[in-house]
């Protein structure tokens, strides 16, 4: 099977997606409307509220929302064949993705730029807010775990990637310490950076740096600590924009060759309903999450760019034009991935073990058909995929810290500590990712994060029903979510924590069964309290519709 | 012949063309780094403008001299700053940051 097909179909979605289903929805159910003034123009204040040009900010939107995710979900996925991972990637995105992007920044810019602790307080139950909290925290616990297995395990396994990396923390050091201190111009910054980037990729093949997985783990968590507690300028903003280049790099790079090589598609299109990891509803809908649906976005749609929109109607092309961006990425993985192995089972082997690795082995062999030699290929892959995860952990970190003190400062005056709060982080991630499986971990957060957009959808539902506008766009995707997501929970939790009570895992499997499965417990009881109270918001605004209230543009 | 209407028109596409991807380029490399700076920029003055006139946002501050001295300085920034110092914060509006 050609990877042809797979483009066809890609462009089929972004054209009935983008051009006519978004179109549709924003000129006749929200009807965008130029004149109308936005919160980045009413309240300016020349940072969180400030009106930017529609280009930058899809720009700054993709950068904001393509992580590994987009990745490494696809390449777990494609055990249960290609097909299913397509199919979903292509319909998640046409139908759930970008509704969520573009509904939830929809809501907040006609809600003065109010965020979703706000919108939930108001439109579901005071209670809300806390229990969004909650799954927050849970939620972020989770990402800092699945993200930070790939990166001890890829360190730990490529002995050649460690040197690549401590040079890209150098490099973002200075790039930070130029940019923001010594006043160098961005260019000259930039050029430095990058070349000294990919000569330390080059250098890892001669210095490297072997290490057991718990060690690269302890440095990766003293890593997150430090980027938690230092300034955004000093670390985290100089890491995304150095490794910003690597990462985009291996990106053409990839397509390049895949368009010269033209390679077949070696794995199976359909494998089987059930594998190792489960059935395929509802865990392949969790397992891919970015590419097709990630609540991240709605995170980062609510906030963010809501506050900075100038125009209604650019609203559509900024976030649902990223969300189609990021399908397109999910899509190259998903090519890669499918073409780079002789057959299934060399790929299961390595999909198992490491998914990372597939990535690596995928990227390297599509580079190697534009010249790049084969380990070069293989470092800078394992670096791209590094820095993509990264870039995660130090924002989760960081956010991690504020949820602390948010939900428990008022009752534990310690949680207000940066320091306290970031280690309490860093700890529970390191026993969750020594004890826990990754698969497991992984399933996990696939399921927290596709929750987050159910929540999401479910906001937006209740906002629109509020104003008495047309729902059912986005109330079809919020139950398909939500049920989806509430089974592969459930799924999750009942298969780790049953293994706990019949004894049949012992030591740290069973701590890291009863940790993630618990984790999953209290994220279905937060969904299933937030559902409760949407319902019954739900009722009273669908009544005050039938008593006659007045048709309001949503 | 060559008509100058579609000359012109290309080459006004063509300048729209290179000025989004600037702009795209912009926002995706640099746009975060700049509100960094904005928003630290912001925060010295926030705690700047609490320390002479907080008053106006309920902090019990006897007003000083300076601050009238200063106010026609600060007068345009005083809507925002309030406005912004007043909003309620939660975890969410940190999410960009």
């Amino acid at each position: 099977m050609s990877s042809v097909v797979v483009f066809v179909f890609w462009a089929v979605i972004i054209i009935v997606g983008y051009f006519l289903y978004s179109k549709w929805v924003d000129t006749t159910i929200f009807r965008s409307d130029s004149k109308r003034a936005t919160p980045a123009k009413m309240y300016m204040d020349g940072v969180d509220f400030m009106p930017a040009n529609k280009n930058i900010l899809y720009g700054f939107q993709l950068n904001s929302i393509a992580g590994a995710a987009p990745i490494i979900g696809p390449i777990i996925a494609l055990q249960w064949g290609w097909l299913p991972a397509v199919l979903w990637l292509g319909f998640g995105v046409l139908f759930i993705g970008w509704v969520q992007d573009y509904t939830s920044c929809m809501m907040s810019v006609r809600s003065d730029g109010d965020t979703f602790g706000a919108l939930s307080y108001r439109l579901i139950s005071p209670r809300a807010r806390l229990i969004l909290l909650t799954f927050v925290y849970f939620y972020l616990l989770l990402i800092a775990a699945a993200f930070g297995n790939v990166i001890s395990k890829l360190l730990s396994t490529k002995a050649v990637l460690p040197f690549p990396m401590l040079v890209i923390v150098a490099v973002s050091l200075l790039v930070g310490q130029m940019i923001y201190r010594w006043r160098v111009n961005i260019l000259i910054t930039t050029v430095v950076a990058v070349a000294a980037i990919f000569i330390g990729i080059g250098l890892g093949g001669y210095i490297q740096i072997p290490g057991s997985f718990t060690a690269m783990l302890i440095a990766l968590l003293i890593f997150g600590y430090f980027s938690s507690i230092l300034p955004v300028w000093r670390f985290i903003q100089p890491f995304n924009y150095a490794s910003v280049y690597v990462v985009y790099g291996g990106i053409i790079a990839g397509v390049v060759g895949l368009l010269i090589a033209h390679k077949p598609i070696t794995l199976p299109a359909y494998t089987s309903f059930s594998i190792g990891m489960g059935p395929l509803w509802p865990l392949l809908f969790v397992t891919i999450a970015c590419g097709a649906i990630s609540g991240w976005h709605s995170l980062v749609s609510s906030t963010g760019t809501s506050r900075q929109i100038e125009n209604e109607v650019d609203v559509r092309p900024v976030t649902g034009g990223a969300m189609f961006a990021e399908f397109t990425i999910a899509i190259i993985a998903v090519v890669i991935c499918a073409t780079a192995f002789a057959d299934s089972s060399q790929y299961i082997a390595t999909a198992l073990k490491n998914p990372a690795g597939v990535f690596t082995t995928g990227l390297a062999s599509a580079m190697a058909t534009i010249g790049i030699p084969a380990s070069y290929g293989g470092a800078y892959a394992g670096c791209m995929i590094l820095i993509l995860a990264m870039t995660v952990v130090n924002l989760v970190f960081r956010f991690m810290k504020v949820a602390t003190a948010e939900l428990l400062g008022d009752h534990i005056g310690v949680a207000k500590n940066p320091h306290v709060a970031t280690i309490v982080a860093a700890v529970l991630a390191f026993i969750l990712i020594q004890t826990g499986t990754f698969t497991h971990v992984w399933v996990l957060f696939g399921g927290s994060n596709q929750l987050m957009a159910g929540l999401a959808l479910l906001l937006v539902t209740l906002f629109l029903a509020s104003k008495a506008q047309s729902y059912t766009f986005v109330a079809l995707p919020m139950l398909f979510m939500y049920i989806t997501t509430v089974a592969a929970l459930v799924y999750k939790s009942v298969e780790l924590l049953s293994k706990v009570i019949m004894g049949t895992v012992a030591g740290t499997v069973l701590i890291g069964n009863l940790i993630a499965g618990l984790i999953g417990v209290v994220l279905v009881i937060c969904a299933l309290i937030l559902a409760w109270d949407g319902y019954k918001a739900f009722k009273k605004y669908t009544a005050e519709k039938v008593k006659g209230a007045v048709k309001t543009p949503a | 012949m060559k008509n100058p209407c579609n000359a012109e028109s290309v080459r006004n596409s063509i300048r729209k063309g290179w000025r989004s991807l600037k702009d795209f380029l912009y926002g995706f490399f640099l746009y975060g780094m700049v509100q960094e700076v904005e928003g630290r920029r912001r925060q010295r003055e926030s705690a700047f403008f609490l320390l002479v006139m907080g008053d106006l946002v309920g902090l019990p501050i006897f007003p000083c001299y300076y601050r009238f001295r200063l106010l026609p300085y600060c007068i345009a920034k005083l809507g925002p700053w309030k406005r912004n110092t007043l909003r309620p914060k939660d975890l969410f509006s940190n999410v960009s940051d």
